[in-house]
């Protein structure tokens, strides 16, 4: 396993130099800084060059997606902002970070007619920190409320500064329509506003509407509702103590998300947990990527009419809820990894446990594959609802299932695997067009794989430790705890100074059941993260809804808004 | 019948008045010493290769060689704790031949040019210092002891101070320290008691056959000396032979002598007994082992070939009813017992020691204490103040390394016991 | 005479040490980690804890680092796998008999042993036996308590009564692992500096009574500042955290105090404690003010008083007059330097004369008291300061003076910096009734309540803990405190009641309140700066 990582980095340090070499020769007059951390592959450059730097990494390196925009507030720095931009590049697995100096005041262009989804990340950034984008048509707030003060995420807006809203806002549309703009002149428009508070809204959405007779003309949409300032917590609390908040990014497959920060931690901390733990964080990940897709397929059905496959598929949610409770405890915010591996050891029959479920989910699955694929009111409700060609939708950022609908086969398990993915056996499904229906079978046959890989990792458990026994990292045995005085010792310490990452920064992603979740950490040493950003998947598929649904039916903006698999808990954080 | 350089005369019965010291040539030695200068008298005990017999056989005159050149006052202080288990040599000397012991420290003295010493004698000797008082007294009666000694302008004063049950205030500095009235607890080292010893002063510790010694060697010369022992133990030891022997006592035999046939002089082995180890210098020195019995010598260097030591030269004997776990927790208690506490090692590492070892014994030991034991032991040595850690893990090393079956035997026969019931847990 | 300086190497890093310097002073020089409990500074070497174990090339046997003295090239190391062995099997040896307390010792956050096993140890322990059970919670006096099982006979506390406060009080008793710390009968540690030993004591043997139990460490932040109750201005660091002072260590400093203070200074952490304090400012009740704007919202109680609003009051009734009324300025040595030169200068120019300003000596005949270590006879942190002001604008004049113009009755504003130490001026009510029974207009500076007299005007003073200025000590060494936290939001410094009372605007305070309301932990979040 070491091998292949060594000779998989020694040709990303290859093709890493040849980029640098291009650079060089392409942009001669300036002053790029090329850094390596942590295997990640850093380029610092001026403001005004990232533009072109970008298009020219898109177009002459296939970096084809922009995966996150984050900005980072360093107070004592001379410039005080910093926007950092994250390529990925489908074709060659490779990642690379570009990051920008702003002070502040200092402006800097969108990166929006490149990208589009640059859009709403950079809009965050704005709400965040403060930082304006050049050419934005819509430089307002997207997460904190039209009343609010300040940027929350610099250094000196305290963490417990509450500031309420007290009234909404009337429908608003991007691009500066209010409501009422001159080509709208003899149309009769209908204001229609769903949300946030609506049955078929899963989660706190508002979208707004205009309609003309049952067709949308426009539409907006407002989130931020369940914002609860996710990594201004992050900042202000021990590594270890964040995993319960990453809980509830992504609520419906909560085990995802713990395996995603703390994978990142891990990378930071240059720690490798031992294949146990590796074994088991691939269970859980697998079965927490059923069960959102039942909320997804379920949800969706529920939408559109189909109640029984709902109540038929969470069944089966219920019983990975009894998997999870048998681990932990919990059901659904789980908490389950810990930096370094595991929280605790399976009970002794756990892995029988799951591998019986396996056999009942297979049973689902073909369930309700009977009651939905082949039914003709589904296929009439969701085929050709929503389709959208690749190039569109690796525009908008799009990854996942949703990504892998319109025919890409773009899966991190694959393309850039961990935690031994690439020695077990299981497919990948596409689709061809991207609609409703696409996105819908794509799940279904994951599902179908998931429980393969389950089943391969379940009959074949290494055997080890579940966590690594780093003394500085791994709090003790609870026998060691109150048995002698080492084992006291070293937890008083561990909980009162937190575990230590080396300063530094890093970027880590998985496949969640959504698509590329990542986490952007930055370590200044101390015992909590500096800045934590959490790349959502759906975040950057939402963006894509205004325009998605103008021109349908109203009926079909539930359907695809229910495909999306819009969790606010993770789109919002 | 070897020569006897000390204990010619000690079966006489008035050997340890001053009249009959006299009457077989006592005293006559000081005189001869005060005709030579005192640089002579140091350099004679050190061509002598006198060693130091209290147990480190640290070369006697190169120690006095350490005193710095000047004329603050020095100290000569007699070692007469004699704490180390099995040792009772010291105590001969001083109730048989107390002027002996006094005309050694006299020559000595006038060698150093120390006009004070005192005689620490551990508490426990009531008759040893009641013997030696009398002589003391005797001494400065007869001129031997205060002003114009023996009418030269040399003048020395000798007291006696006594100890009060504590074995670490047989260590130089642990004797010193209680000498000036503090806890009797070991100094740091360096500064070193030739330099900096009692009150601050240049110091001599010397055991009381070494300076019992230095009498023979003025009486009959370098040469003499020398040629009894071998090259580099010269002179005859006092050997404190106990166990299980018939006639257990003190031999006073050339170094060198062979361990078994000192066995013999002793009386030899009990009826049907054969012989299961020896501890041959001490209960600080490793164990010897029957077949190791066979090739040792008591001397320094072939104990030290064999892997332990010649120490103190008491000899104690085991024969095939002695269990050596018994041994080995009675060895281990006394240390854990007699750690002063100052060090952390030695302080804990004793009581540890002692802990693990009478579980053993009990019946409460696992197969892995014995590692844990060989563990504590080796990194209790070398990393402490005084010596009694390395004295305390010595021992613990070679028993278990050396018997180790018995041990294991031992735990398995125990446990077996104590599931069946017929052991109390 | 100068030291030869010689040059050495450790770690493979270089350094150069005057002669006679021990290698463990070198690390320290270096700023390099060496495992140590027994050594210290401050004090006589004991070389018993065993260690500070030290590789030096040309040596086979491991040698200690603190009484080993540093020869000319000599090339040391405390990292290889020897020294690393030794350590850890070192620390074994302390842990063995160590009682598992750290949920209910003090020590926990700042102690030794836990710091030193994550550092150098990290081993997995061996030992199975039952641990020594000695005397816990003994009874050291009124100041300290001891828990015998916890001690790990470094000595410190022992070297520390025998060298530094000669009083001899501490000794070890026992022998082996029955060791323990001790009083002897009829002399409990009750000598003025007993509370360093619970600073030095590596690990929680000895308890301070006072901080026991109040607080953990790690919710606790540290200030540096400087002890004001004596004249010799020793150097303190504060901890303190959103509910207040807790407690008080002396800081290094090698010409004032070096590593000591006695222990009287530590009780100024109770001074700016809300307890106790003004609160806001009280005035004859004739006059009502309005209440402050408040900083942050919704207060249990209401909103102080005004202090500002009262000092207009005041400056209206008596300093913005054509004819002043006659005035005198009596000022207490406790303030700092800036506050006196503000505060006279405002008191000249407007109000009256340098005839007018007193000081007010609280002790003169012990004055110039030393115990011989650190202890002063004068109870005040500035009076150099304040006698240079004095001294500068010509005004020193003698009580008697006051009492006389007192007694006839000839001045009608009495203007008091009173003392922020009331403890040490026990003469306080017997002056409070003298002014008031001579003089109908009393106006007090003070930062705790003085009594409910309807003549005086009490306005609430920052204490040193609050306000950034300089103290002079007894030397004329100048010594600054700084602005750490500010706990009653009413309270003013002299400099900023004097420019309210010129009339000048003050400038919008932006206290350094903490932020969060809630005690958080502090060590998680020693940031380092990126």
């Amino acid at each position: 396993m070491e091998g292949k990582l060594e000779t998989g980095y020694v040709e990303m340090k290859r093709s890493l130099k040849s980029i640098q070499e291009d650079l060089r020769l392409k942009f001669p007059k300036e002053s790029f800084t090329f850094r390596e951390e942590f295997r990640d592959y850093i380029i610092l450059v001026p403001p005004l060059s990232v533009l072109p730097l970008l298009k020219h990494l898109k177009d002459s390196f296939q970096f084809d997606f922009l995966m996150n925009i984050s900005g980072v507030d360093y107070p004592k720095k001379e410039k005080r902002f910093e926007v950092v931009y994250e390529l990925f590049s489908s074709k060659t697995a490779l990642r690379l970070r570009i990051k920008a100096a702003i002070s502040e005041g200092e402006k800097i262009p969108t990166a929006q007619f490149v990208w589009k989804t640059a859009d709403w990340f950079e809009r965050e950034i704005y709400d965040m920190f403060g930082v304006e984008f050049e050419n934005h048509p819509n430089m307002k707030r997207l997460l904190t409320h039209h009343q609010f003060r300040g940027h929350p995420l610099r250094k000196d807006y305290p963490a417990d500064y509450q500031q309420h809203c007290t009234e909404a806002l009337p429908l608003h549309f991007d691009h500066g329509v209010n409501g009422e703009d001159k080509r709208d002149e003899g149309r009769d428009l209908i204001p229609l506003n769903i949300g946030p508070s609506h049955p078929a809204t899963h989660g706190t959405l508002r979208i707004m509407a205009q309609m003309e007779g049952e067709r949308v003309y426009r539409a907006g949409v407002e989130i931020g509702y369940l914002h609860r300032c996710f990594e201004k917590m992050a900042e202000t609390h021990p590594y270890n103590q964040v995993i319960p908040y990453t809980d509830r990014l992504n609520y419906c497959s909560a085990p995802m998300n713990n395996v995603g920060y703390c994978k990142t931690v891990e990378k930071l901390l240059g720690v490798e947990v031992p294949p146990k733990a590796q074994a088991i964080r691939v269970i859980l990940c697998e079965l927490s990527r059923i069960i959102d897709h039942i909320v997804c397929i379920g949800a969706n059905a529920v939408d559109l009419g189909a109640l029984t496959g709902f109540f038929h598929l969470f069944t089966y949610r219920e019983k990975v809820y009894t998997l999870f409770e048998k681990l932990c405890g919990a059901r659904l915010t789980v908490s389950l990894t810990r930096v370094g591996g595991m929280a605790q050891e399976p009970p002794r029959d756990w892995f029988k446990d799951v591998l019986v479920f396996c056999e009942e989910m297979k049973k689902g699955v073909d369930e309700l594959e009977l009651l939905l694929s082949e039914n003709r009111i589904w296929m009439d409700r969701t085929q050709g609802i929503g389709a959208l060609s690749v190039e569109e939708a690796i525009q908008w950022g799009y990854t996942g299932p949703c990504l892998r609908a319109t025919g890409m086969n773009l899966d991190l398990r694959k393309a850039d695997p961990y935690y031994q993915y690439d020695e077990l056996d299981f497919d990948v499904p596409t689709g061809t067009t991207g609609d409703v229906y696409d996105r819908y079978l794509v799940r279904v046959m994951e599902m179908r794989e998931s429980i393969k890989i389950i089943e391969q990792v379940a009959n074949h458990i290494p055997p080890g430790d579940y966590t690594v026994r780093d003394k500085h990292i791994v709090l003790p045995e609870k026998k060691d705890v109150y048995g002698n005085i080492e084992g006291l010792m070293q937890h008083f310490m561990l909980v009162m100074n937190g575990l230590r990452p080396p300063k530094g920064e890093t970027y880590s992603a998985t496949e969640a059941a959504n698509g590329e979740l990542g986490f952007y950490l930055i370590s200044d040493g101390s015992g909590q993260p500096y800045r934590l950003k959490v790349r959502p998947p759906c975040f950057a598929i939402y963006q894509s809804f205004p325009s998605q649904v103008k021109g349908t039916l109203v009926a079909d903006v539930i359907s695809i808004l229910g495909s999306m698999n819009v969790i606010a808990g993770e789109l919002d954080r | 019948m070897e020569k006897k350089l000390l204990s010619e005369h000690y079966h006489k019965k008035e050997y340890h008045t001053l009249a009959g010291y006299k009457s077989f040539g006592g005293y006559k030695d000081l005189e001869s010493a005060f005709s030579k200068r005192p640089e002579e008298i140091v350099q004679m005990v050190k061509d002598s290769g006198l060693r130091g017999r209290g147990g480190a056989g640290f070369p006697t005159g190169v120690k006095w060689g350490f005193l710095p050149d000047n004329s603050e006052p020095r100290y000569l202080l007699c070692n007469a704790d004699e704490g180390e288990p099995g040792t009772f040599k010291d105590r001969l000397i001083m109730e048989k031949a107390p002027h002996q012991l006094i005309e050694g420290m006299l020559i000595s003295a006038w060698g150093i040019q120390s006009h004070k010493s005192y005689i620490y004698i551990r508490g426990e000797y009531q008759n040893c210092i009641h013997v030696m008082e009398e002589a003391i007294k005797e001494a400065y009666s007869a001129g031997y002891l205060g002003k114009n000694i023996c009418g030269s302008d040399f003048q020395h004063d000798m007291d006696i101070y006594i100890g009060a049950g504590a074995y670490i205030c047989g260590e130089e500095t642990g004797m010193i320290s209680s000498l000036e009235g503090k806890k009797g607890q070991p100094k740091l080292k360096p500064p070193f008691p030739a330099v900096k010893g009692y009150l601050e002063k240049p110091t001599i510790v010397n055991n009381v056959e070494t300076l019992a010694a230095v009498v023979p060697i003025i009486r009959d010369g370098v040469e003499a000396f020398r040629s009894i022992g071998t090259e580099k133990s010269p002179g005859t030891k006092f050997f404190s032979v106990s166990g299980c022997v018939k006639k257990p006592g003190n031999y006073e035999v050339p170094l060198g002598y062979p361990l078994m046939d000192l066995i013999e002089l002793a009386g030899g082995l009990r009826e049907g007994r054969k012989l299961k180890a020896v501890i041959p210098g001490g209960t600080s020195a490793p164990v010897l082992t029957a077949e190791e019995c066979e090739k040792a010598d008591m001397d320094f260097e072939s104990l030290s070939d064999l892997g332990s030591m010649l120490g103190s030269g008491a000899v104690i004997v085991m024969d095939d009813s002695c269990s050596m776990v018994d041994m080995l927790s009675v060895i281990e208690n006394f240390y854990h017992h007699e750690s002063c506490g100052q060090c952390t090692p030695c302080r804990e590492g004793t009581g540890w020691l002692s802990k693990v070892i009478n579980n053993i014994l009990k019946g409460q030991g696992r197969i892995q204490d014995l590692n844990l034991i060989q563990g504590i032991s080796e990194n209790m040595m070398g990393r402490t103040i005084c010596a009694l850690s390395d004295a305390a893990a010595l021992p613990a090393i070679s028993f278990v390394t050396k018997f180790r079956e018995e041990f294991e035997t031992h735990i398995r026969e125990t446990l077996a016991q104590r599931k069946s019931g017929a052991l109390s847990a | 005479m100068s030291k030869k300086i010689i040059k050495c190497e450790i770690n493979n890093q270089e350094v150069e040490v005057p002669e006679g310097t021990s290698i463990i002073e070198a690390f320290k020089e270096l700023d390099q980690s060496i495992a140590h409990y027994c050594w210290h500074p401050g004090l006589s070497v004991a070389g018993v804890c065993r260690l500070c174990m030290v590789d030096i090339e040309g040596i086979p046997k491991l040698q200690i680092a603190c009484n080993t003295e540093v020869k000319e090239g000599m090339k040391i190391s405390n990292q290889s796998e020897k020294v690393k062995e030794a350590v850890k099997w070192g620390l074994e040896f302390h842990l063995i008999n160590h009682p598992l307390d750290c949920p209910i010792c003090d020590q926990a956050g700042e102690c030794e042993l836990q710091e030193q096993y994550m550092n150098f140890g990290q081993y997995s322990p061996n030992m199975a036996e039952r641990k020594v059970k000695k005397r816990k919670v003994v009874d050291l006096g009124s100041k300290i308590v001891l828990d015998t099982e916890r001690c790990i006979l470094c000595s410190r506390c022992v070297r520390f009564t025998d060298e530094v406060s000669k009083t001899h009080e501490l000794g070890i008793f026992n022998r082996g692992d029955r060791s323990e710390i001790g009083i002897f009968k009829d002399k409990p540690l009750e000598n003025e500096y007993a509370v360093n030993t619970v600073d030095i004591c590596p690990v929680g043997a000895l308890t301070s009574k006072d901080f026991r139990f109040r607080q953990r460490v790690w919710y606790l932040k540290t200030a540096d500042s400087i002890c004001t109750g004596c004249s010799t201005g020793c150097n303190i660091k504060i901890d303190y955290n959103e509910e207040g002072l807790f407690r008080v260590q002396p800081r290094y400093n090698k010409e004032v105090n070096g590593y000591w203070m006695c222990d009287k200074g530590r009780e100024v952490y109770r001074l700016p404690n809300k307890e106790g304090r003004l609160l806001e400012a009280k005035a004859p009740s004739s006059y009502s003010f309005k209440r402050e704007d408040s900083l942050r919202p919704s207060r249990a109680g209401g909103n102080p008083v005004s202090s500002v609003e009262v000092l207009k009051k005041i400056r209206e009734l008596f300093v913005k007059k054509e004819k002043a009324p006659q005035s005198a300025l009596v000022l207490t040595a406790q303030y700092t330097v800036e506050e006196y030169e503000d505060l006279v200068s405002f008191f000249i120019k407007h109000l009256g004369t340098q005839q007018d300003i007193y000081y007010w000596r609280n002790n003169p005949e012990s004055f110039d008291d030393f115990d011989g270590v650190l202890l002063r006879g004068d109870k005040n942190p500035n009076t150099k300061g304040l006698l240079e002001v004095l001294t500068n604008q010509g005004a020193i004049h003698s009580w008697e003076s006051l009492q006389n113009r007192l007694k006839q009755k000839e001045i009608e504003v009495l203007w008091v910096a009173g003392p922020e130490n009331q403890k040490v001026y026990p003469d306080l009510k017997e002056k409070i009734d003298t002014f008031e029974s001579y003089c109908d207009n009393i106006i007090w500076w003070t930062a705790h309540p003085l009594s409910d007299s309807q003549k005086i005007w009490q306005i609430p003073t920052k204490t040193f803990f609050e306000k950034e200025g300089t103290l002079i000590n007894h030397t004329g060494r100048a010594q600054k405190v700084k602005a750490v936290h500010q706990l009653v939001s009413s309270a003013l410094s002299l400099s900023e009641s004097a420019t309210v009372l010129k009339g000048e605007e003050l400038k919008k305070q932006e206290p350094p309140f903490l932020v969060t309301p809630m005690k958080t932990n502090h060590f998680t979040y020693k940031k380092k700066v990126l």
